[in-house]
Parts: C-alpha cells; sequence; structure tokens
C-alpha cells in the first residue's frame, strides 16, 4: 500500500502570531514545528502501512525552505520518504492554492506506482484551514472520510468511525480515497534515537512548481481566491467583569445572566 | 435580463439588488432535536439580507433534510425556497452523508450558477464546512470560513469579518472571484423579522444522482443519548467542564439543566475518561457558537477557544485569576466551581418559580 500523508510546517502554537500588513500570518519568535495534528496523521499512516505490510509512506509538504523540517519529522517518525514542494510563487497561496500544489504532488507521486490513501490532520493550528481536506479530495477526485477518530483499511477499502453533531458515523469507502484524522485518533509516537539516525539518510525530494506541472499564476497571492483588507487586533473586551468569588458569585452569576435576558 | 429559478420561473431577484443563496444542510434526526437549528436559519436569512435578495436551499436526503419551512425562512425575508432532493444512501436515507454530500454540493452550484448569485451562505458546522468547499471547487469561489459576520462590499460582493488566533485578531476578507462562499458562525447574530411577510414560494428541485459515487458510503450512524439536555450542536447555552471538575460534572450538569442548556467537556477532561468525546469542545470537537458559554474549571487551552470563540456571551469559572479563559470571558468569577455553580443553578431555579 503507498500512503501520501501530508504535512505542514507551522509556529509554535503558544508563540505569538499578528496578521501582518499584507493579511499574512507574521510569526514573532518561538520556534516552528510540525504541526502537531499532522502527527497524528503521520502516526495513522504509519500504523496502517505496518498493518498492511509493503508499504510506503510517503510525507508530503507543501512550504517554504523551514518546511522540511516538519517533512523530516515525519520521516524520524518512521515515514520512508519525502517531497517538498518549494517556489517562491507559493508564497501568500489560500487554501485552494495549496490544494492545486498538494494535488499535483500527489499525482506525481502516483507516476511511479499507484497512491491508496492520501492522510492529512483536521486542520493547520496556524490558519485554522479545515477545509483543506474537503478541497483536495475534490481536486483529486477521492471519496473524502473526514475526521477520522479511528481509521482501518480492510480488503482494499478504508473505513472510518467518526463523532460529531451528537452521533457516531461509520464511513466507508474503496481505496483510493482521501482520509483526514483527528487528535482522537491515535497518540503520535515520539522519534526515538534509532528514527531520529534513520531519517538523517532517508531522501527529501525538492520539487518546484514547473516540475509538478502547476501555473505559478494558479497558485501563490497571484491565485489567492480571498484577499484580507484589513486586520486588527481586538481590544480586550471593554465590558469584561472580573470579580472574587466572595461567597455570592453563584447568585451575582444566576443575576447578571437575568440581567441580559440569557435565562 | 434578470436570471430565474428554471423550474419555477421565479426571479432571482430585483434590479440593482443581487441574490443571495443561503443553504440549509444537515441529517434531519439533527434538526427534529434541535429547536435551536429553525433559529439558525432565520439568522442566516436576517444576515443574507443585507447582502442582497435571499433564496434558501433546502437539501434533503431520500428520507428528510434541514426542516426550515416555507412559512419559517419567508418571515425574515427569503424569496423562495428551493427544495432539492438528493439521491443520497438507499440503506440510510435520513442522511445526507456519504456520497449524497457530492451530490448535494453540485446541486447547490448549479442553483447558484442559475440565480446569478453573489455569495453563498451557510453555517459552520463540520458538515456545513466541507459542503461550503466543495461547492466553492464547484464553483471557483473564494471561500471564507467561520466568519462571525458579513458585510455588503463596495460592489455585489461581500466583505466578512472572521477572528484568528483564537479570536484575538479580526480580519476583513474580500473574495477575488466573481462568486463567494461564506460560512457563518450564527451563535452571537440576530434573528429579525420582516415586516408584512409572506410564506416564501416554494420551488421543487430533483438532483441528478450522485456523481463519482465509488461507494464512499454511510456504513452506520448512531445518535449519542443526550438525555433530556439538548444537544450541543446548535444549542443556545453550553455549559462545559474542564480539568477543574476533577471527574465530577454534578454542579456542571446542575447548572445546565438550570439553564436548560447542553453540557460540554475540554478536551482534559474527555482525555481523563470524564466525559465522552462525542461531548468535546473545541478545534478537535464540536464548534459551538451559542449565545451563553459557561465554562467551568476550563483553563482555556487555544485548542479549545478556538472552537468557542463564537460565543455571545462567555462566563467563566476558575480558581486560578490568570487562567487564559479570563480574557475572553464577559464575567470572570475567580472562584471555585463547586461552591459557584449550585448557588447559581440555585438561584437560577428561584428566578423561575
Amino acid at each position: 500500500m503507498k500512503i501520501v500523508v501530508c504535512v505542514k510546517f507551522v509556529p509554535d502554537i503558544q508563540a505569538d502570531r499578528r496578521l501582518g500588513q499584507d493579511g499574512r500570518v507574521v510569526r514573532d519568535g518561538g520556534d516552528g514545528t510540525l504541526n502537531e495534528l499532522d502527527e497524528n496523521a503521520v502516526e495513522a499512516a504509519l500504523a496502517l502501512a505496518e498493518a498492511a505490510g509493503d508499504s510506503e509512506v510517503v510525507a508530503l509538504t507543501v512550504g517554504p525552505a523551514g518546511a522540511e523540517d516538519a517533512v523530516r519529522r515525519a520521516l524520524q517518525m518512521g515515514a520512508d520518504r519525502g517531497v517538498q514542494v518549494l517556489d517562491d510563487a507559493l508564497a501568500g497561496s489560500d487554501v485552494f492554492g495549496t490544494v492545486t500544489a498538494l494535488a499535483a504532488a500527489v499525482r506525481r507521486i502516483a507516476a511511479d506506482g499507484p497512491v491508496d490513501l492520501v492522510l492529512t490532520g483536521m486542520a493547520a493550528l496556524d490558519g485554522l484551514t479545515s477545509l483543506l481536506p474537503a478541497a483536495l479530495a475534490a481536486e483529486l477526485d477521492l471519496p473524502q472520510l473526514t475526521l477520522a477518530a479511528e481509521v482501518a483499511v480492510e480488503d482494499g477499502a478504508v473505513r472510518i468511525r467518526r463523532e460529531l453533531d451528537g452521533a457516531s458515523e461509520t464511513l466507508a469507502a474503496p481505496l483510493p480515497a482521501l482520509v483526514s484524522v483527528t487528535d482522537q485518533a491515535n497518540a503520535p509516537r515520539y522519534p526515538n534515537f534509532k528514527g531520529i539516525m534513520a531519517a538523517r539518510k532517508k531522501p527529501i525530494q525538492v520539487l518546484a512548481l514547473a516540475d509538478v506541472g502547476v501555473d505559478p499564476a494558479a497558485v501563490g497571492a497571484a491565485g489567492a481566491r480571498t484577499r484580507i483588507v484589513g486586520s486588527s487586533p481586538r481590544p480586550p473586551r471593554e465590558d469584561r467583569v472580573l470579580i472574587t468569588d466572595d461567597g455570592t458569585a453563584g447568585t451575582r452569576l444566576a443575576q447578571y445572566l437575568a440581567e441580559r435576558k440569557l435565562v | 435580463m434578470t436570471a430565474r429559478c428554471t423550474p419555477c420561473r421565479i426571479p432571482s431577484a430585483g434590479p440593482g439588488r443581487p441574490a443571495v443563496l443561503v443553504v440549509r444542510h444537515a441529517p434531519d434526526a439533527l434538526d427534529a432535536r434541535s429547536g435551536a437549528d429553525p433559529q439558525e436559519a432565520a439568522r442566516l436569512v436576517t444576515a443574507a439580507r443585507a447582502l442582497g435578495e435571499v433564496h434558501v436551499v433546502r437539501l434533503t436526503g431520500a428520507g428528510g433534510g434541514a426542516s426550515d419551512d416555507a412559512e419559517r425562512v419567508g418571515r425574515y425575508g427569503a424569496r423562495a425556497l428551493h427544495d432539492v432532493r438528493v439521491g443520497g444512501d438507499a440503506a440510510h436515507p435520513r442522511t445526507l452523508a456519504g456520497a449524497g454530500a457530492g451530490a448535494g454540493a453540485a446541486a447547490v452550484a448549479d442553483l447558484a450558477a442559475a440565480l446569478g448569485v453573489t455569495t453563498v451562505l451557510l453555517g459552520a458546522r463540520p458538515h456545513e464546512q466541507e459542503l461550503a468547499a466543495l461547492v466553492a471547487h464547484r464553483l471557483g469561489a473564494g471561500l471564507v470560513t467561520g466568519a462571525e459576520r458579513v458585510e455588503p462590499g463596495p460592489d455585489a460582493r461581500p466583505v466578512a469579518v472572521r477572528r484568528s488566533f483564537a479570536g484575538t485578531w479580526a480580519a476583513r476578507v474580500t473574495v477575488e472571484r466573481p462568486r463567494a462562499v461564506v460560512t457563518l458562525r450564527t451563535g452571537g447574530l440576530p434573528a429579525v423579522p420582516v415586516p408584512d411577510a409572506a410564506p416564501a414560494p416554494v420551488c421543487p428541485h430533483v438532483a441528478g444522482p450522485p456523481a463519482g459515487d465509488r461507494g464512499w458510503r454511510l456504513v452506520e450512524r448512531a445518535e449519542i443519548a443526550t438525555g433530556d439536555r439538548p444537544p450541543l450542536v446548535g444549542a443556545d447555552v453550553v455549559v462545559v467542564g474542564g480539568g477543574g471538575t476533577g471527574g465530577d460534572f454534578g454542579p456542571v450538569d446542575e447548572l445546565a439543566d438550570a439553564l436548560g442548556g447542553a453540557v460540554g467537556a475540554t478536551g482534559v477532561a474527555v482525555a481523563e475518561g470524564w466525559a465522552d468525546a462525542a461531548t468535546l469542545v473545541g478545534q478537535s470537537g464540536v464548534t459551538v457558537s451559542p449565545r451563553l458559554y459557561v465554562g467551568a474549571g476550563v483553563s482555556g487551552a487555544v485548542h479549545h477557544s478556538n472552537g468557542v470563540a463564537a460565543a455571545a456571551t462567555v462566563v467563566a469559572v476558575n480558581p486560578d485569576p490568570q487562567a487564559p479563559i479570563f480574557a475572553h470571558a464577559h464575567l470572570g468569577i475567580v472562584g471555585d466551581l463547586f461552591d459557584v455553580l449550585p448557588q447559581a443553578a440555585a438561584a437560577l431555579r428561584r428566578l423561575r418559580t
């Protein structure tokens, strides 16, 4: 089985973030890392590959030079090889630009043997674009099974369980398919010393947009379908009330809600 | 020439007013249980009115769908209700999950093109986010998700306002394509009826069989019992218990019942096994946009705050005055939830009687 797992490099979620003049995310300080939700996708890919045997896990990223670190982390966890789409024209891509580049790279990876499964995390913690899995599946014309809390492959079909909207759903699709997993799906393994050493010898193929047949005008800021025209830090709540319980806070809470017609 | 709906010949909009599509998409089982959901339709239609003439699309599977009726959406100013029946899954006719979502997206995109709409508006639940991505992909439209409000832009297209970084930043977003698809968190938005409202004319459509159906299907769907409490999704009031409960959700349940609200849990509470995974509120679980959110013993980690940023009023009870949740709170109470919540519940019960 051949599995492509999409990973993204994001700043440390606890570091300060802001939106710059051009509407892009500016990261101040803090180390970058593999998007922590993508670690669940890598873990799911590795577990499925181990269960199936005779499998290959390819870690794929679209992003700037530092994004290689996200792929390296996936390789340390146990992925077999990495692919990075790296091109200056990608800067400022929205979700559809990113999807265009990812889909082209998946097709390129499929050129030397069909891809059975595309795995993603549930969202990128920086931009929160949880749409990426759905849009990527549409672009690749694959069945999409999203927000999986459990995933298994059997007899050429993938089956997931997800919990949302007050219901537990089991969905299934024949391979090839796209699956996004949540952080409930598994506990990602921590790379051990052997894994870290082995990752140094694993290849990361760097591809430009031209290598995957994508028009630079279709991605990046040039191809973005949305534009941020203004941004501002939200002021702290002016109407904020902070009280310390003196034994009557519960009653005051009830009064507060009653005054605002919330009861 | 004015665009018209093909089956019913209803004009899409009047002169100088763009047409706007509001999409209602929900498994009917959810809608039937959630009294708050029709209210969401009212909020969406009210928001859409500011942008143009409103057409509501009701996607229904073989056995039903979103339960908005013509009288209700008409009261809020919808020009027409387009009832789109999607083939759905024969074994599970009561849901649009599986291949039905793809067929639904195709039907919505076709109708949007036929009516010449500039904006497609949806709610922001997981089903709707996925549908929005599929519709935007088909229309080549700009997509803004989880917006807190929409405003008319300088041309017929909207400006969406959304929050980033756990609600600490607000960004104004425009689209660079002829059409916009926007998912809206409706919890803090008003529902305002129009004067002299009439029921919206209903126009039936039948969507073609799911294209590209390669066996993507729903195998099983089991509702998770919430007892007498409303389900989390669509709830007007949500009381969430976190690590500070130490596993005792008694006070959380008690306050939720006094408020007629739903009970949720943080990642910590779910990881400790104190609460069912289906009650997880936050980025990994359910995103809520209630009128009132109460966080009890919740620190306010960014994964959780992202899921509650759209709540209209936030109340937090935590013994740590430095807890990040207080930055989001309208009312912050530094105290012990085991003292504060039962006292508040008792006072609320007295108010009721």
